[in-house]
């Protein structure tokens, strides 16, 4: 009962937030729910299929280029998005290749390896991408009406991200979710019981990658101008730190860490009018305090803000009895 | 053909540092078991801590060799303060701690004032000067580069040959009690481990400082030792010195020879050609792993 | 025709052999049980059967079917399935969805399907939960259905691995070590529970056992290994007196 009115409530609020938001705030609201769209994809690779992958903001980088261009040729938003998507999940199937055989750390050297290849490969092939010196990109067209406004572009982001956590959820209460989770786990008793390893790798980094290029495709006009150096290394951190943070092996998790990965730049704004102006004008007050968070999620609360939610709801229902019946998975566990 | 050798030479150079940071990333896989991709952060750290030094009036040589033990004593102690609460946790929780570590580095030293995003040259004695052998010509700062390296790989050998604690490192890469039985506690073994692994790291950063200059992305350069140590079977120290090397010259090759941008991805394709091509053969166990 | 044939199977590993010519066969309906002592070389058969492990020499026929070269997940989705000595549970899943994932070879949507959450997909997963839950009834665990496996005992964790392989409807069942770390009450539950299959028309089994009550109770025979050789089949009864089982269990 509970459960749904707290349901109800938020989805009353995601809806009314144009009514309730300045219009800045609510771009930031959009940017939430486009890096809710990429989480979904990462969290399903790294949280539920245990694979890694350090070159993720490449994907996202695919699905930005392909929109930018396509919507340039004039392809209709549906059929451009739908592309940015395909392209980079048959991106992410060749990046999975290697996943068939490599493991943990060579598996993250090729995919950083992939990373830095694409970023080249938008800074070099500047008849298809203007170089390094970006693209353009204007505001999503749908159906013949520009979207032009911050809360018609918010709709569609929303609308994208419900959906994505929507296919999220499908996936993870059917065969394919279940044989994804047990490769996580267990991957020779998986193999033993008919799941094809192999197989589910590559379709979890295809499927990944391909909710990665969608998101792509909104990144590219939320920011409204892009350049391969948007897409480099340290987004890939910034994504996999999303996850991280948000709760690994856990839906809500994505909702949580993209949250968090807005919430910090916004917080660090305020905090700037209060810090002294000599600590206050450093560049780098956002990655230092990145880098920190990351390190106390993995040495104090592995779980992630999931996690720390899930125990302040039982503290607070019961008075400290122990955690829901259903845990978040914790990478920890794992016998490596 | 001279043009070649030149060519050759420069590429050795810059390899050298792949080299000695792809050293210090093995060096503490093999030992420790952890991957961690903040060695190229350590190398600007002590970079930074050379460029401080010497503006605050030392010698070139001694600033050298105090940010060089300064930055063993900041390894000692990352070992003791993160790493070892985390010590047999997975791989990719450790892995994000390391890439978290080199944020926190990377911001705090832009959050320096007086370091800032700014970048920095780092005064040495023999800048400018260079080195001639009929056409050829090495400058000072590349052969300061080969011959540090080549020093230090000396210095490590007569370590792990001839002394207690760089025998018990290298029982310990083979056997986690191996250290045990000669007598080295695990604890400080692992510290030892990476104070040595960030005095590389810095030695890295002091040689490279005059090269490419001092600036808070030079961790990014550090990130080119994986290809190296992954070339060399990642795990064997002599094989992240020769991957280090082939990469500095493919590097330097691709970037004389091929279209513009080649020189930057080079090491990347690479790497990704030897994880294709022989995953195996370089560095799995080839042996069956029973069930 | 047999079930499963095993013919002059070679396996070493790093220059130690650890089965050398090893031939069996495994009738329909039929239990056989491996027995010998540590090392024998008992469980490397039963890996190199369910395709885990390469042999170096020999062939495994399936159904007359040959499974020499046939990777793991292929030879599974041909209906044979296995539990594992240590247990090999998913962790993180609860006590039906460990038994759910042993179904997944008569899985019948695609991975489409399963993104859009389609209504066909709801109807077999709900047809697949009923399947799931009566084979963790007919071993008695129905009440555990939505506990999550980490937090059971040895006792049960062992009975939700039968339960899982025995949802797949496999045709020959492989048990590694079925009573391995149980009390004797939990040993005659699972004794009884392996009965029961067999009783309700179940597949073809070959079990690696110590315990030799229970060897003497199930199998129709039984296969002695020692030092990666079979000394001895036939009815456990007499296999128990052999010479040689009784020089390589003294020896041993």
């Amino acid at each position: 009962m509970a459960r749904t009115a707290l349901a109800v409530a938020a989805a009353a609020l995601l809806l009314a937030a144009p009514l309730l938001l300045a219009e800045y705030s609510l771009a930031q609201l959009s940017f939430i729910c486009i890096y809710v769209v990429a989480g979904a994809g990462l969290m399903l690779l790294v949280g539920y299929t245990g694979q890694i992958s350090l070159g993720h903001a490449a994907f996202l980088g695919v699905g930005a280029y392909t929109e930018a261009i396509a919507q340039a040729r004039g392809l209709p938003f549906p059929v451009s998005a739908a592309a940015s998507g395909l392209l980079a999940a048959g991106c992410g199937a060749l990046v999975g290749l290697p996943a068939l055989r490599l493991k943990g750390i060579y598996l993250a050297i090729a995919t950083l390896a992939f990373g830095f290849i694409a970023v080249e490969v938008f800074a070099r092939w500047e008849a298809l991408t203007g170089g390094n010196a970006g693209m353009a990109v204007a505001p999503v067209v749908l159906f013949g009406h520009r979207l032009g406004e911050e809360w018609e572009f918010y709709y569609l982001c929303l609308a994208v991200a419900v959906g994505a956590m929507f296919a999220l959820a499908n996936l993870l209460r059917s065969p394919t979710g279940r044989a994804l989770t047990a490769i996580r786990d267990a991957e020779i008793p998986a193999r033993s019981l008919g799941i094809d390893a192999a197989h589910y790798k590559t379709v979890a980094f295809a499927l990944s990658a391909g909710a990665t290029g969608i998101a792509g495709a909104l990144y590219a006009h939320r920011i409204g101008f892009i350049s391969p150096e948007a897409f480099d290394i340290l987004l890939s951190i910034e994504l996999l730190t999303m996850i991280l943070v948000g709760g690994l092996g856990s839906a809500a998790g994505v909702v949580f860490g993209a949250a968090f990965l807005i919430a910090v730049p916004q917080a660090l704004i305020l905090a700037r009018e209060l810090l002294p102006e000599g600590i206050a004008r450093q560049s780098g007050l956002q990655p230092a305090l990145f880098g920190l968070v990351l390190v106390l999620t993995v040495l104090f609360e592995p779980e992630g803000l999931n996690g720390l939610w899930l125990r302040l709801r039982s503290r607070a229902r019961r008075g400290g009895a122990a955690p829901g019946r259903r845990r978040a998975y914790r990478k920890s566990e794992r016998t490596p | 053909m001279i043009e070649f050798v030149q060519l050759v030479l420069g590429g050795v150079a810059v390899g050298c540092v792949y080299a000695l940071v792809a050293l210090g990333i093995v060096l503490v896989y093999k030992a420790t078991e952890t991957v961690n991709f903040a060695q190229g952060e350590l190398m600007m750290l002590g970079a930074f801590l050379a460029v401080a030094l010497t503006s605050a009036g030392l010698p070139y040589w001694a600033a050298f060799a105090a940010a060089v033990v300064l930055m063993a004593l900041a390894g000692a102690a990352l070992e003791r303060v993160v790493l070892r609460p985390v010590l047999g946790r997975p791989q990719f929780a450790i892995v994000m701690l390391t890439l978290g570590i080199g944020l926190m580095a990377r911001g705090l030293v832009a959050a320096v004032p007086e370091w800032g995003a700014q970048t920095h040259s780092l005064e040495t004695p023999f800048a400018g000067a260079s080195l001639h052998a009929g056409e050829l010509t090495l400058s000072a700062d590349h052969a300061m580069v080969i011959a540090t390296t080549a020093v230090l790989c000396g210095a490590l050998t007569l370590f792990f040959h001839g002394t207690r604690l760089g025998l018990a490192m290298r029982a310990a890469s083979q056997n986690q009690l191996g250290a045990c039985y000669m007598g080295v506690s695990l604890a400080r073994l692992h510290s030892a481990v990476w104070a040595l692994s960030a005095a590389i790291a810095a030695i890295a950063g002091v040689l490279l400082a005059p090269i490419t200059f001092v600036h808070t992305n030079m961790g990014l350069i550090g990130l080119k030792a994986f290809p190296a140590a992954v070339i060399g079977g990642f795990g064997s120290l002599p094989g992240a010195l020769a991957g280090g090397i082939v990469l500095g010259v493919v590097e330097s090759a691709a970037g004389f020879y091929l279209p513009e941008g080649a020189k930057d991805v080079a090491a990347w394709v690479v790497v990704l050609l030897v994880l294709m091509l022989r995953p195996a053969g370089m560095f799995a166990d080839a042996a069956p792993r029973r069930v | 025709m047999s079930m499963l044939a095993v013919e002059s199977l070679c396996i070493a590993f790093g220059g130690i052999r650890a089965v050398a010519d090893v031939g069996f066969e495994v009738g329909e309906g039929e239990l056989c049980a491996l027995i010998g002592p540590n090392g024998a070389g008992k469980s490397t058969v039963l890996n190199a059967v369910s395709g885990l492990v390469r042999p170096d020499a020999g062939r495994v026929l399936f159904a007359g079917r040959d499974l020499t070269r046939t990777p793991a997940h292929r030879i599974a989705a041909l209906g044979l399935a296995r539990t594992f000595q240590n247990i090999a549970l998913f962790d993180h899943a609860s006590v039906i969805e460990n038994v759910l994932v042993g179904r997944h070879r008569h899985r019948r949507s695609g991975v489409v399907a399963d993104l859009l959450g389609l209504p066909a997909v709801k109807r077999a997963e709900r047809d697949e939960r009923d399947r799931a839950r009566a084979a963790l009834d007919s071993l008695g665990l129905g009440p555990q259905a939505e506990r999550m496996v980490a937090e059971l005992p040895w006792g049960l964790r062992k009975r939700v691995e039968l339960a899982r392989a025995l949802a797949s409807e496999p045709r020959l069942l492989l048990l590694d070590e079925p009573s391995a770390g149980l009390s004797d009450e939990e040993r005659a539950d699972m004794a009884t529970a392996i009965e029961r299959i067999r009783a309700t028309g179940g597949p073809a089994m070959l079990l690696v056992e110590h315990d030799m009550g229970m060897v003497s109770r199930l199998a129709d025979r039984a296969i002695a290994l020692d030092r990666g050789r079979v000394i001895a089949q036939g009815p456990p009864q007499a296999v128990r007196k052999d010479p040689a089982v009784i020089e390589a269990w003294l020896g041993g």
